[in-house]
């Protein structure tokens, strides 16, 4: 039954194993500030660790001069999974030919930073890119992620 | 029902395809999966842990450190765990046995922090390992070889996850 609502095992006394699994946001203007971006679900009994992420480029014009500022999490500060950071960086969306890639939110472990089951990742642009001559940037996120069953 | 349609059936991927194939280069036969311990209390030396199951005719290669996720820790780490892992005879080819990861400031920092359950860097990269012969149609045994040591009522219980991808065995 389990396998059939796709939940997963769940605690257990032997090997648990589930595929990686990655999440891809939809477009997302990066400009503007927009909190409680919901970017993996909550998955009963498990938490997510974020293995890598990539930015998907969707739209670019303009020159982009500072990036937006982003984190993400389960907690209520949103920022156990991946701490405030700024990305996609200004050389990858300047002069960015859509659909092109820069390097996500990272995957380095927020240490150190509980973590609760049962939970939805969300993410928050805390604050916009900013940029000259027309600038424009959407985008979205993917970001790649194992699951551990806590308890 | 052809080769290609009852592997897409069985969710099994194509399987090691023979070299010469003109369609061989670049297909993925499996995808990159996650293996999780049970609980474990790595204060207690623990030989012949199966970490990730075999699989016939594939070896499987550690995809950047592990992760492990501390449900329960008290007191104060003095001295970490060793650990090593691998399909080997001496359970080395996957997580070399010098490993002493979580490191005692990781884990009275989680302590500290009250971030429990919460994680931390856990051994081995692919790096550690190179150069190293994997062995296919064998499962990847764990061992905490020693275990870690503290004060102060020390406690330490975690899982240890590893991420694999597969590789076909000619």
């Amino acid at each position: 039954m389990q396998d059939f609502l796709g939940n997963g095992l769940g605690p257990t006394n032997g090997l648990v194993v589930f595929p990686l699994e990655t999440y891809v946001t939809d477009p997302i203007d990066l400009t503007l500030v927009t909190p409680g971006i919901e970017i993996i679900p909550a998955k009963p009994g498990h938490v997510p660790f974020l293995v890598g992420s990539t930015w998907i480029i969707e739209k670019a014009s303009g020159t982009q001069t500072s990036p937006p500022t982003v984190q993400g999490g389960t907690n209520a500060a949103h920022n156990n999974v991946f701490t405030s950071n700024t990305s996609p960086a200004n050389a990858d969306v300047t002069g960015a030919t859509p659909p092109s890639i820069s390097a996500g939110v990272g995957a380095a472990i927020p240490s150190p930073a509980a973590v609760t089951a049962n939970l939805p990742v969300i993410m928050d642009i805390t604050a916009g890119a900013t940029g000259t001559g027309t600038f424009a940037v959407v985008a979205r996120l993917s970001v790649t992620i194992a699951w551990f069953a806590e308890g | 029902m052809n080769r290609q349609a009852i592997n897409d059936f069985l969710g099994g991927g194509l399987g090691p395809i023979p070299l010469g194939s003109p369609a061989g280069g670049g297909l993925l036969a499996f995808p990159a999966e996650s293996f999780i311990s049970p609980l474990l209390d790595l204060t207690v030396p623990t030989l012949g842990i199966e970490l990730v199951p075999a699989r016939p005719g594939y070896f499987a290669v550690p995809s950047g450190n592990a992760i492990i996720l501390v449900e329960q820790a008290a007191g104060t780490q003095t001295s970490p765990p060793t650990t090593r892992a691998g399909s080997d005879p001496g359970h080395t080819n996957s997580i070399p046995s010098a490993s002493t990861q979580p490191t005692s400031g990781a884990i009275n920092g989680l302590i500290a922090a009250g971030a429990l359950p919460g994680f931390t860097i856990g051994p081995v990269s692919t790096a550690n390992t190179a150069g190293v012969q994997q062995l296919a149609n064998t499962p990847i045994i764990l061992d905490i070889v020693t275990g870690a040591q503290g004060t102060g009522g020390y406690i330490l219980k975690a899982k240890i996850e590893i991420r694999v991808f597969w590789v076909a065995v000619s």
